[in-house]
């Protein structure tokens, strides 16, 4: 790689011949929904609907949930690096907006970077127009490790200003902000709940040789491949951070993944993540103004009545990323944690039917 | 306990987008002003003989990529009825008509430019999705900006009030004026330039006391995508042929299809290539058409879909929008 603080090498040396990978990088955000009471399906489609023209992905099992089109943005700027090491960049990121139980918000930017290729791609004389046949994707010129660029997209801020590297954050919030702001919405959320960030890179398998890659995000279902036909996708090895109060990392290595489906798994993490969260900020609340007598605590009402039964983990989760979640379960006991809760607020809310009652005998 | 497989769908959880007929090739026989028309300052006759020239079956092919046996092309011509439109379809239509048959030429659609912005009506009500608005609120809904070198997303997109252009442009006088210190001018950029730069800026729309003045290049960048067949509302069709009687014209355009379709054997309305062959003097206009093109993304499962297609009809076809579209630019 370039030396510190310096350029990228020219691609095109000796150790680059042929060596091609991606690297999946991603941004969700979570919140709940600005408005009183859960939309119903024709208005979660309404507020989803940022394209005219474009269609709303709706589906009402094991919740309801409605997706908006994909929406790009064009981008030409250095991107991440943990070394410091700059690589310009061009292509575009996807965006979408989900809604889920007509009561949780999400926004999630991603893009596919392309590392360490060659040709009139990659050198920038590519017109615009072939960008945009590959949305999602982001060429990157010059060599730039694959973990440089990880390590720097998890772990570095982003910022403004001239040289500026790229800002998938700034993109997901803008996206969450229009959403929260849709006129539909009456912007008195039932209770206060801190947005969380979820960041998340797609590394290829160490082991596997350079030039193997992953599907294309933007063909789903025709089984377009880069490089090398993978073996049906498998997942070498997950890291989840949680990083700070708001913040959580995901890095996942693994090989012949669809990036769609990737995309959705880390929706699906980052909106039990925030459950998670949110209920254990509630609970502990409760618990430190639980003054006895059996009173349900005001705050537990609101999660009651809206949040207890969106937990559906792994719903829309794709069969080769099952153990992904499996691994979380078992190492970060997403569902152990969360039944403890939901029945601690369960024990509360018969403590206090038990109270009621005995104060109706007295 | 045998496993098994099972697989749960939910079919309004994936779209559904409609493939459209396609030709190989949609043949745009000239354009010309309404003024023209009105005033009959052009021999309409002589104007298609020269058109005649270039779109014989061979060269058609050609352009198509395909065997002349298997060509299926499409002729077409819009009409400018957009700004102003002092003679009806019942005066217009029947003229073209003849002057094109006697250059030996068929007419196989005749479209109206006001089309491209009128209101869409029908499609999407029952959805229950607001459609967009017009052809062509659809199509700049699909604009990509080509972004400016250190666009990283941070700031929302540039919005240009209407205007779209192909790189950076010269900085304005106003933030000249506010730094104390002169600043030496500095030209515009084109992205990714060769060598040097052909900066263009293009009118996409201008805001007036009725409403939004759609630009004609702006215009035709929707009547290329039309007949690219790539594009959709709510995953149908933004517009469908309609079949007209030559003999029972309306008199206004309003009471006139988006796209007419004549009586004939005409093959479908939309292609996998465009070619237009115009006056040299609507260059600038096609030059800006193919800017604009190369930043519109369409859907990205019709844009599969028509390359899926093309490749199992074995006709060549490029992925990317302006290289689909041909002119024939002719001298005076």
């Amino acid at each position: 790689m370039g030396a510190e603080g310096g350029g990228c090498a020219e691609a095109g040396d000796a150790t680059s011949a042929g060596g091609r990978s991606d690297v999946l990088v991603g941004e969700v955000r979570t919140g709940l929904l600005a408005n009183s009471r859960a939309l119903t399906e024709p208005e979660a489609t309404a507020v989803v609907a940022l394209r005219p023209g474009s269609q709303v992905r709706v589906s009402v099992r094991p919740v309801p949930h409605a997706v908006s089109p994909g929406l790009t943005l064009g981008v030409h700027c250095p991107v991440p690096s943990a070394s410091g090491t700059r690589c310009d960049g061009l292509g575009t990121v996807l965006s979408r907006a989900s809604l889920t139980s007509g009561r949780l918000v999400q926004a999630s930017t991603h893009a596919r970077i392309v590392l360490g290729g060659r040709g009139p791609a990659v050198e920038g004389h590519r017109p615009w127009a072939h960008h945009l046949v590959h949305p999602g994707a982001i060429e990157v010129v010059g060599r730039l490790p694959a973990d440089d660029l990880a390590d720097g997209f998890l772990l570095t801020a982003t910022g403004d200003g001239p040289g500026a590297v790229l800002d998938l954050g700034a993109v997901c919030g803008r996206l969450l902000d229009q959403v929260q702001e849709s006129p539909i919405l009456d912007q008195k959320p039932p209770f206060r709940a801190r947005r969380t960030r979820f960041r998340f890179v797609l590394l290829p398998c160490r082991h596997t040789a350079a030039g193997e890659s992953f599907r294309d995000s933007g063909s789903e279902d025709s089984g377009t491949t880069f490089g090398p036909s993978p073996a049906p996708g498998h997942v070498c090895r997950v890291d989840f951070v949680v990083a700070d109060e708001t913040l959580r990392t995901l890095r996942i290595h693994g090989s012949g993944l669809g990036l769609v489906s990737v995309v959705g798994l880390c929706e699906d993490l980052a909106l039990h993540d925030w459950l998670l969260t949110t209920v254990q900020h509630v609970v502990a609340g409760s618990r430190v103004r639980a003054g006895g007598g059996g009173r349900l605590s005001s705050q537990l009402k609101p999660v009651i009545d809206h949040l207890l039964h969106v937990w559906m983990p792994a719903a829309r989760v794709g069969e080769e990323l099952l153990p992904v979640w499996a691994g979380l379960e078992q190492r970060a006991g997403f569902s152990r944690q969360w039944e403890s809760l939901v029945g601690w607020i369960r024990d509360q809310l018969a403590l206090s039917l038990l109270a009621g009652l005995g104060d109706g005998a007295r | 306990m045998t496993g098994v497989d099972v697989v749960f769908g939910e079919t309004s959880a994936t779209d559904r987008t409609v493939e459209i007929p396609l030709s190989h090739l949609s043949v745009e026989l000239g354009h010309l002003y309404m003024e023209e028309l009105v005033d009959g300052s052009v021999d309409l006759a002589a104007y298609f003989g020269r058109i005649a020239s270039w779109t014989g079956p061979d060269q058609l092919a050609d352009l198509a990529r395909v065997p002349r046996s298997r060509l299926r092309a499409s002729t077409c011509v819009l009409v400018d009825d957009y700004a102003a439109a002092p003679i009806g379809p019942d005066v217009v239509v029947p003229r073209l008509i003849a002057a094109a048959r006697s250059a030996g030429l068929t007419i196989d659609y005749i479209a109206r430019e006001s089309g491209c912005a009128a209101p869409l009506g029908g499609v999407g009500a029952l959805a229950g999705l607001q459609p967009a608005e017009s052809l062509a609120d659809l199509v700049e809904s699909l604009i990509v900006a080509d972004p400016a070198a250190g666009f990283n997303g941070s700031r929302p997109p540039p919005h240009e009030n209407g205007w779209l252009c192909n790189g950076v442009r010269s900085p304005a006088d106003g933030a000249r004026q506010a730094m104390r210190a002169a600043v030496a001018w500095q030209p515009p950029v084109e992205n990714r330039a060769h060598r040097h730069s052909i900066f263009l800026d293009v009118e996409i729309w201008r805001e007036q006391a009725s409403g939004r003045l759609w630009s004609c290049p702006f215009l035709a960048t929707v009547w290329q995508l039309l007949r690219l067949g790539q594009l959709r509302v709510l995953g149908q069709p933004a517009v469908t042929p309609v079949d007209i009687d030559p003999d029972d014209l309306p008199t206004t355009w309003t009471q006139f299809p988006t796209i007419a379709r004549l009586p004939g054997r005409g093959a479908p309305f939309a292609a996998y290539r465009t070619l237009s062959v115009l006056d040299g003097r609507f260059l600038p206009v096609e030059h800006a058409v193919r800017m604009t093109l190369g930043q519109v993304a369409v859907d990205p499962t019709v844009a599969e879909q028509t390359l899926r297609r093309a490749g199992r009809e074995k006709v060549p076809l490029p992925a990317e929008l302006p290289d689909r579209v041909g002119h024939v630019f002719l001298g005076g």
